[in-house]
């Protein structure tokens, strides 16, 4: 399997940070991030992370030039966690991957790349 | 009730046929989202954080029990299995898929429901008295006038492109529970000198990131001239609110800006300016619409039955239940009940399925088949007996929800905050759990006695932080949640809008920063004052110390 983007080799400028492009699916409306296969995944661990500027073009041409199988698509901020895992940067965007944090809403947690 | 006449059903099932449609196009790819936002807007569809939502309006918090019973339906069939009731008594569902939504308006259709103008730049759902119609208190019921209002507000042409949304609000009673100060119109049924019953239209009021507390516009309008009159204002409010930005377009800031008796110039101008009506086609459709609301015939009991529930007098918790959960009944022998969605460690305003289907069964059984949504997003059965409370507290206590708990520091109001919205900057819900929960005791209380706790997810206080006792607004800092608390909010006739003690708090510091505010209150307080007339008394500094005194 290959990424649809390449990935430059050298390393990214000290200010970058990694990104994933994220959107809400067309039918359903749940939270779906761009994988490495040009699809869409429900599980951040799935995801396609952008780890340098040209990559992040890739993905912003995705976004542009819209996808069609989901709704308002935009970019996310991800940190790589000790256990090389990744997690978004902003809180906002962590409970949007981690679903309600309440009574029967807590749901699985995927993004750690651990869980099920 | 109200009962939608031919052309309302005929008219909603048709918009319901357009929108599924318009969805089918737009799962085949024919309509981009930037076409299909604005019509699934109308149709109550938001897209929020984790999924869709849809917001199901509730005309002035009034429902059937048949009407609970298809709102449990759906949220077993198209949601998981619960529905949040919101704090302007419309009931949103959060997990719906795109694909069921038009078999869910169906759904809704089919028992007389709908979620237009529940979203967009529109006159939305008429909010009212949860007591109207039974309040002992009422001048006059004031659900013909919201019905009044709501029809003619539906798909006004005129006003289904406001300069943004446009909240009504309208009470028939001395005491205010319907926040009508807090709307952008806010109408009070009065009685003049003469005894003529008419209105005071109070306009400019909201919350939101700008609180302000509406202003009287005009002390009397006579009835007849109500729909002409408000025709006028809103159309001053069309032609001179502000467009180019969001957060300055709603009409408080327009009223503040010109001020409030030139905005009443313009309005009068408006007025005069519009052909003359004799009002008497709108005394006729409110007299037509007020025999859809008459007082439905309640079984009278004799005497020994009217002394009220002999069982119970020495169960404690139904003792507390019936001092906070009932209100007094125009009807001798009756009062209303409310039953707080507020069980310690819950949700407020959730209700699951089975919730609704009791809820539904205890109006069947002992309130006329009606129940009413408050916007401290509790429920009112409007119609018990007082001999029968006994009976129905023990049904609602089996089914976890006969907690006596109205108006005291449990009965919190929450939005749904970060854990949903994808406007909210923190989490408002599991705050309110956590301040439940500490305050979970019943004994304390009651001793503690009236106090709201309003909590709001982000600026824009759909929570309604701004007129709690205490209000806490979620923000979000250096990437972690806290919490501003402000201080002598009061959404009722004696309105005001909460003062901010000062720093905020981190989600771990709330409660405790709560537990020092309410024990410098108990510390304050002289015999039986309540939390708001203590802080009226002795101001903001005592709990501003407690709230930041340094440990030494």
């Amino acid at each position: 399997m290959s990424a649809i983007f390449p990935m430059r080799s050298e390393s990214p400028g000290r200010n970058f940070v990694p990104q994933v492009l994220t959107a809400n699916s067309l039918r359903e409306g749940h939270v779906v991030f761009l994988d490495a296969l040009a699809g869409w995944s429900s599980c951040l661990r799935d995801a396609l992370v952008a780890r340098d500027e040209a990559a992040v073009q890739g993905l912003t041409i995705v976004l542009e030039n819209g996808a069609s199988a989901v709704v308002e698509p935009y970019l996310v901020a991800v940190l790589r966690q000790a256990d090389g895992s990744w997690r978004p940067a902003a809180m906002r965007e962590r409970r949007r991957v981690q679903g309600p944090s309440i009574g029967s809403e807590k749901s699985a947690v995927c993004w750690s790349g651990r869980a099920a | 009730m109200y009962r939608y006449d031919e052309f309302d059903d005929k008219f909603v099932r048709e918009r319901v046929a357009q929108f599924r449609g318009q969805v089918q196009r737009r799962l085949d790819g024919l309509l981009t989202e930037e076409e299909f936002k604005p019509l699934r807007l109308m149709n109550g569809l938001y897209l929020q954080l984790h999924a869709y939502m849809i917001r199901v309006a509730i005309p002035y918090g009034v429902l059937s029990a048949r009407q609970m019973r298809a709102l449990a339906n759906i949220a077993d069939r198209f949601d998981r299995g619960y529905g949040h009731f919101t704090t302007r008594q419309n009931i949103q569902f959060n997990w719906p898929k795109l694909v069921d939504v038009p078999d869910l308006l169906d759904a809704l259709a089919d028992v007389e429901m709908h979620a237009i103008q529940t979203s967009g730049n529109c006159i939305r759902n008429i909010t009212s008295d949860p007591l109207a119609g039974v309040a002992a208190d009422e001048i006059e019921d004031p659900r013909p006038t919201a019905e009044l209002l709501r029809q003619w507000s539906s798909l006004h042409p005129e006003f289904s492109y406001l300069p943004r949304k446009f909240k009504i609000a309208v009470t028939g009673s001395s005491t205010d529970r319907a926040a009508v100060y807090f709307h952008d119109v806010g109408l009070r049924i009065v009685r003049s000198d003469s005894g003529t019953v008419g209105y005071q239209v109070i306009v400019g009021g909201g919350q939101g990131r700008t609180p302000v507390i509406g202003v009287i516009l005009r002390e009397f309008l006579p009835k007849g001239e109500l729909l002409g009159y408000l025709e006028a204002l809103m159309r001053v409010y069309n032609l001179h609110g502000r467009r180019d930005n969001k957060y300055k377009a709603r009409i408080k800031i327009l009223v503040k800006a010109l001020g409030v008796d030139a905005f009443r110039s313009q309005v009068d101008a408006a007025y005069a300016a519009a052909p003359r009506h004799s009002g008497e086609f709108e005394r006729a459709e409110l007299a037509r619409i007020t025999t859809h609301f008459e007082m439905p015939k309640l079984s009278v009991f004799d005497d020994e039955h009217r002394a009220g529930p002999a069982t119970g007098v020495l169960d404690v918790r139904f003792q507390r239940w019936s001092n906070h959960n009932t209100s007094a009944h125009k009807v001798d022998g009756y009062c209303a009940v409310t039953v707080t969605l507020k069980r310690i460690g819950g949700e407020p305003g959730d209700a699951s399925s089975s919730a609704m289907r009791t809820l539904a069964t205890m109006a069947d059984e002992y309130s006329q088949s009606e129940l009413r949504v408050t916007h401290e997003q509790n429920i009112v059965l409007p119609y018990v007996a007082e001999c029968r409370l006994y009976a129905l507290w023990r049904e609602l206590q089996s089914a976890g929800l006969g907690d006596g708990n109205h108006g005291l520091i449990t009965d919190i109001i929450a939005c749904p905050g970060l854990d949903y919205c994808a406007l909210a900057t923190a989490r408002a819900i599991p705050v309110a759990q956590a301040i439940a929960t500490r305050f979970a005791e019943p004994q304390e209380q009651e001793d503690i006695g009236s106090l709201s706790v309003k909590i709001s997810g982000c600026i824009n206080a759909c929570g309604h932080h701004h007129v709690g006792h205490i209000g806490i607004l979620g923000l979000e800092k250096a990437g972690q949640e806290y919490y501003q608390i402000t201080l002598g909010g009061d959404a009722t006739e004696t309105a005001a809008i909460g003062e901010r003690a000062g720093p905020g708090f981190s989600a771990t510091e709330i409660v405790p920063a709560i537990e020092r505010v309410v024990g410098q209150y108990r510390q304050q307080r002289n015999r039986d004052e309540s939390f708001l007339e203590t802080y009226r008394r002795v101001g903001i500094k005592p709990f501003k110390e407690s709230l930041y005194a340094t440990d030494t």
